[in-house]
């Protein structure tokens, strides 16, 4: 049975930490809003850039000749993963989510006997796979000393993948980010960069609209291509900032709740033990009174 | 004959114009073209100029690249590096001259991209603010 003063203590102890989830929980809740409108600011423009490259893949004619970004390397032995999580920790299990995905992805590739290489992008990340995955890590990112991500990030990492690509180090390029749903709900996703996915490939073809070029379809591929690959990695980045604020934000209100039902069950301890205490030396007393 | 098509600018961060518009003049890679209703579809590059969307009030807006694509009457514009006319500050040219020649100055360039940054350095020169 702990002492009258060290249940004070805990009691002032989980109170103080209580103060600090609730307040980091506010603080998530309003960069939360930035991020989520930042988020849904960005989108059309992948969504539109997608949809110019599947115009313009439905134009090229000879499949052969297309760009190595777009069909691939035609081989798929070595795999390049971007690993993207968030700077910070006490986000709940949002970090921890995208390297369980990454993981289970990475034994699948090393079981094939195919090569692995991964960039992380966040330093959260790097720290959950340095362990087993060390060997791997190719290059890690860090974007902790900037505030608010622009495109000039992703442009930078896009450079990087790019330039590993045009020395053929590797043939196939999977992003792993957390695609924000809602405050609740992240979903972990994995999304093949290089060679581009098509998945709504068909629904396009039909129309087979005849565009104008300029200049050749096969230069604006060329050079449109890189420009995706940037993008595609600004959207995650974009979509990941909503959800760490998202997971954190929750994973600070239940930290909150929890705090709350400790102290509860604290108070009772202690008021317990204190009128026990009283009702001890009210007894000594009155015993002591009768032996008189 | 006289129709407004739709016009969407958008960047990476935002949607930065969207409305009807009667005409945009866009400074394709090949050559500035005035895209008016009716348009048969297109898609191109853009070198470093200027958008003017002329609708009631006409608006201007400096581009360094991006895409173009018109197709089914709606006018997409995609760039990354955008700025409206009237926000472009003194700060802003010497930022954009510097990365130009910055670039210019690496040894990887081939004679395309160099053609096209002396253009951007020309206009930028050519603005004053």
């Amino acid at each position: 049975m702990p002492s009258l003063d060290d249940l004070k203590k805990r009691i002032s102890s989980v109170k103080s930490t209580q103060k600090i989830t609730k307040a980091m929980k506010m603080v998530a809740a309003a960069k939360l809003r930035k991020a989520q409108e930042s988020a849904q600011q960005g989108r059309p423009f992948s969504e539109k850039m997608n949809n110019i490259i599947l115009n313009l893949n439905s134009s090229v004619s000879d499949k052969s000749s297309a760009p190595k970004l777009l069909v691939g390397t035609g081989k798929n032995d070595i795999h390049l993963c971007v690993v993207i999580t968030a700077d910070r920790g006490l986000c709940g299990g949002f970090n921890t989510n995208i390297c369980k995905k990454a993981k289970n992805f990475f034994e699948r590739i090393l079981k094939e006997g195919k090569q692995l290489k991964i960039i992380t992008v966040g330093s959260k990340g790097h720290d959950q796979l340095k362990r087993t995955y060390g060997q791997y890590v190719v290059e890690k990112i860090n974007l902790k000393n900037i505030k608010k991500i622009n495109f000039d990030e992703a442009e930078k990492i896009g450079q990087i993948i790019l330039k590993l690509f045009n020395e053929s180090k590797f043939d196939i390029c999977t992003i792993f980010y957390n695609k924000f749903k809602n405050v609740i709900t992240q979903i972990p996703q994995e999304q093949q960069i290089i060679p581009a996915q098509q998945e709504n490939k068909e629904k396009k073809d039909e129309k087979d609209s005849f565009f104008e070029f300029e200049p050749e379809e096969e230069e604006i591929l060329y050079n449109l291509l890189p420009k995706n690959i940037s993008t595609q990695i600004f959207k995650a980045l974009l979509e990941n900032a909503a959800s760490e604020q998202g997971s954190r934000m929750t994973a600070m209100d239940n930290a909150t709740r929890n705090a709350g039902d400790l102290v509860d069950k604290l108070t009772i301890n202690y008021n317990r033990s204190r009128q026990a205490a009283i009702t001890k030396e009210l007894i000594e007393i009155i015993s002591g009174a009768e032996s008189l | 004959m006289e129709s407004n098509f739709k016009t969407e600018i958008i960047s990476p961060e935002e949607i930065i114009y969207s409305g009807d518009v009667e005409e945009v003049v866009v400074p394709g890679i090949e050559g500035e073209m005035t895209i008016l209703s009716g348009h048969i579809p297109l898609i191109t590059f853009l070198r470093p100029g200027f958008i003017l969307i002329n609708n009631k009030n006409e608006e201007k807006y400096f581009v360094e690249d991006g895409v173009v694509e018109f197709y089914e009457n709606k006018l997409t514009i995609l760039s990354s590096n955008i700025k409206r006319f009237k926000e472009i500050t003194k700060d802003y040219i010497s930022l954009v001259s510097e990365k130009t020649t910055n670039r210019l100055k690496e040894k990887n360039i081939d004679d395309k991209e160099k053609y096209i940054l002396d253009y951007k350095m020309d206009i930028l020169n050519n603005l004053n603010i």
